[in-house]
């Protein structure tokens, strides 16, 4: 069975909690990356998106290498990014045994039953673990998700594949028919 | 050179999906967005909303 990181949500409290999703998308990305297992430095364990924020630094958006820098300094684990991903390669990567942050627009979430912060509709990023064979759903762990108010979501959810690559497919600039990741190493 | 190698089919054998995911991943152009991205792409999250 894929191993499955633990539920990070940005809104925590935190500082620039709610501009954190790619910290929350990181601190789960690299738990997944190491399997749970805590590599025995400096740094705490398991991963948070406060951790990864303060080595980030100030508050603001974040970008899928700065996520990468944390995780090898904090976490020990490297992520590849790479950009204009075909979606048939980001599904083979996601069965190969990879996890993969996703940069997707919020905007196309907006309208399911999945969004998890009414009124945002802008650049976002998720946690994405595994593809469940029987229907093609990914499991989708959304920062946002964490049933702060009736009616959002809490946790991971199997979302419509294609509704994550419509959303993914909406980030602005993404070459067409393509999206940008930054996937774990294989852990199977 | 963009990657122009198709995905195995989701049915395909993990063994294969490794493979592809391998070929994928050494290619260098998809390291950098200006090579593959349009010019207004921008590597950045926003702020939600509470």
């Amino acid at each position: 069975m894929t191993y499955r990181p633990t539920f990070r949500k940005q809104g925590d409290g935190s500082r620039c909690q709610w501009t954190n999703c790619g910290c929350a998308s990181q601190a789960m990305a690299s738990q997944r990356g190491r399997r749970g297992v805590d590599p025995g430095n400096s740094h705490g364990w398991p991963p948070t998106p406060p951790e990864v924020r303060n080595y980030i630094g100030a508050c603001g958006g974040t970008s899928l290498g700065q996520g990468d820098a944390a995780s090898n300094h904090l976490y020990a684990t490297d992520m590849a990014v790479r950009y204009g991903v075909p979606w048939a390669t980001f599904q083979s990567l996601i069965i190969s045994g990879r996890g993969a942050i996703l940069q997707i627009r919020y905007s196309v979430i907006a309208p399911t039953k999945y969004d998890a912060s009414p009124g945002f509709t802008g650049n976002h990023a998720v946690y994405v673990n595994e593809r469940r064979a029987s229907d093609g759903a990914l499991l989708v762990y959304d920062p946002l998700a964490d049933h702060r108010r009736a009616g959002i979501p809490q946790g991971p959810q199997w979302w419509p594949a294609s509704l994550v690559k419509a959303a993914a497919y909406a980030y602005p600039g993404t070459a067409t028919g393509c999206i940008n990741a930054s996937f774990t190493r294989d852990t199977e | 050179m963009p990657f122009k190698e198709k995905a195995p089919g989701v049915k395909a054998s993990k063994a294969e999906h490794k493979k592809h995911a391998e070929r994928f991943l050494a290619n260098e152009d998809h390291k950098d967005p200006k090579k593959v991205n349009k010019p207004e792409y921008v590597d950045m999250t926003d702020e939600a909303k509470d």
